[in-house]
């Protein structure tokens, strides 16, 4: 599959999900639902590069993302609601990480860790994606080369406030 | 029994572990104090009386090997030069999403207006974000000049920072990077970082 194929056309929000949403029966269910997906984001194991290295690093004792109830990182996407791209997309691996953000279930969000998922990076050759949100929505930009594992937590701080104000509940 | 005494074993290592200090660093309350030469976030700066450093030649670049750095330069209006030099930087555009903090670009500056500073919090939820622009990044015109110099400079106190001849200063940097104390300002960095033989080279050549 070419990765010009399956590049992402946003999703039109149904009519129900905004009927829905004006409620005000549905407006406090939709707090309590973020409060509790954004307290237990499940990371999908997933390394590409030497970020990676960097995001185990922000699991161990000394940083603990355990705090964040972000720890438990799951072997198998249909387990995972955070997928954290931590390293060179390469044109080879990108339908790879295409595929393997399909078979998460909704709710689901990206982390792009890194200059090379985030933008590229120093590679910008016909071998590497220049940024992984032209296959995949992507929700916080960490840069760095790579980034500490501070500022990998700061990036799913950020996320969690996002998911607390985006006010889904399917 | 052989089955009942490595469980208590276990549990005995699991006991002991209970009074140790706590490994943790609280991250966004607590924070783990950085390197001195911690290189993130670009900075440009300021001369003394508020003009900008950045001339505008455009060194850092072409030398940033992801072509970070986007740069305008325009010639000063004479009556109200924005720095010292024939021209400023107009656009001064800096992409953190590429920049790979190598800090060569703080190597190449000619005016020393770029430093590195610590400070890698720079998540941002999408790419045009991440593109900071001159005045997100130039410290403000009322803030004192306290990285005059590179900023592997920055421990020194602010007396040490005189107007320097670029020779001494080539040769603070080489001191400093070499961790040769220099007659200047005693000890640029501490000798005892470094071990083994070249350190002890390095003790006898200095002593």
């Amino acid at each position: 599959m070419a990765v010009e194929e399956i590049r992402l056309s946003r999703r039109e929000e149904g009519a129900l999900e905004r009927t829905l949403r004006q409620s005000i029966l549905f407006t406090t269910v939709e707090q309590v639902a973020g409060w509790a997906r954004k307290n237990s984001l499940w990371p999908l194991t997933f390394g590409l590069a030497c970020c990676a290295i960097e995001m185990m690093a922000s699991t161990d004792p000394r940083h603990d993302l355990a705090r964040f109830g972000a720890e438990v990182f799951r072997a198998s996407p249909r387990q995972a609601d955070l997928m954290i791209v931590s390293g060179t997309v390469t044109m080879k691996m990108a339908p790879v990480v295409r595929r393997l953000y399909e078979q998460m279930p909704e709710p689901k969000w990206v982390i792009a860790m890194g200059s090379c998922s985030s933008v590229g990076g120093p590679y910008n050759s016909y071998a590497v994606l220049q940024g992984v949100d032209q296959i995949i929505p992507v929700d916080i930009y960490v840069p760095g080369c790579p980034p500490r594992p501070e500022a990998l937590i700061y990036a799913i701080q950020k996320l969690q406030e996002k998911i607390q104000q985006s006010g889904r509940i399917f | 029994m052989s089955r009942i005494v490595p469980l208590f074993q276990g549990l005995w290592v699991t006991f002991r572990h209970l009074f140790r200090r706590r490994f943790t660093i609280q991250y966004p309350e607590e924070r783990r104090e950085l390197p001195k030469r911690a290189r993130w976030l670009l900075n440009l700066q300021r001369h003394p009386d508020g003009k900008e450093r950045c001339v505008g030649c455009m060194l850092c670049a072409a030398i940033c090997p992801t072509e970070a750095i986007f740069i305008i330069a325009e010639e000063n209006d004479p009556d109200q030069p924005v720095s010292h030099g024939e021209r400023y930087a107009r656009v001064w555009d800096y992409d953190t999403g590429r920049c790979i903090f190598c800090g060569f670009c703080v190597e190449a500056c000619p005016e020393e207006a770029l430093i590195m500073t610590p400070i890698f919090e720079l998540a941002r939820d999408s790419r045009r974000k991440m593109i900071l622009h001159k005045e997100d990044i130039t410290v403000p015109p009322s803030t004192p000049p306290r990285h005059t110099w590179l900023g592997f400079y920055r421990e020194l106190p602010e007396e040490e920072l005189p107007v320097m001849e670029p020779y001494q200063k080539h040769l603070r940097y080489e001191a400093y990077l070499r961790g040769i104390p220099h007659p200047d300002h005693g000890e640029a960095r501490k000798i005892e970082f470094l071990e083994g033989e070249h350190a002890q080279h390095l003790r006898e050549k200095t002593s």
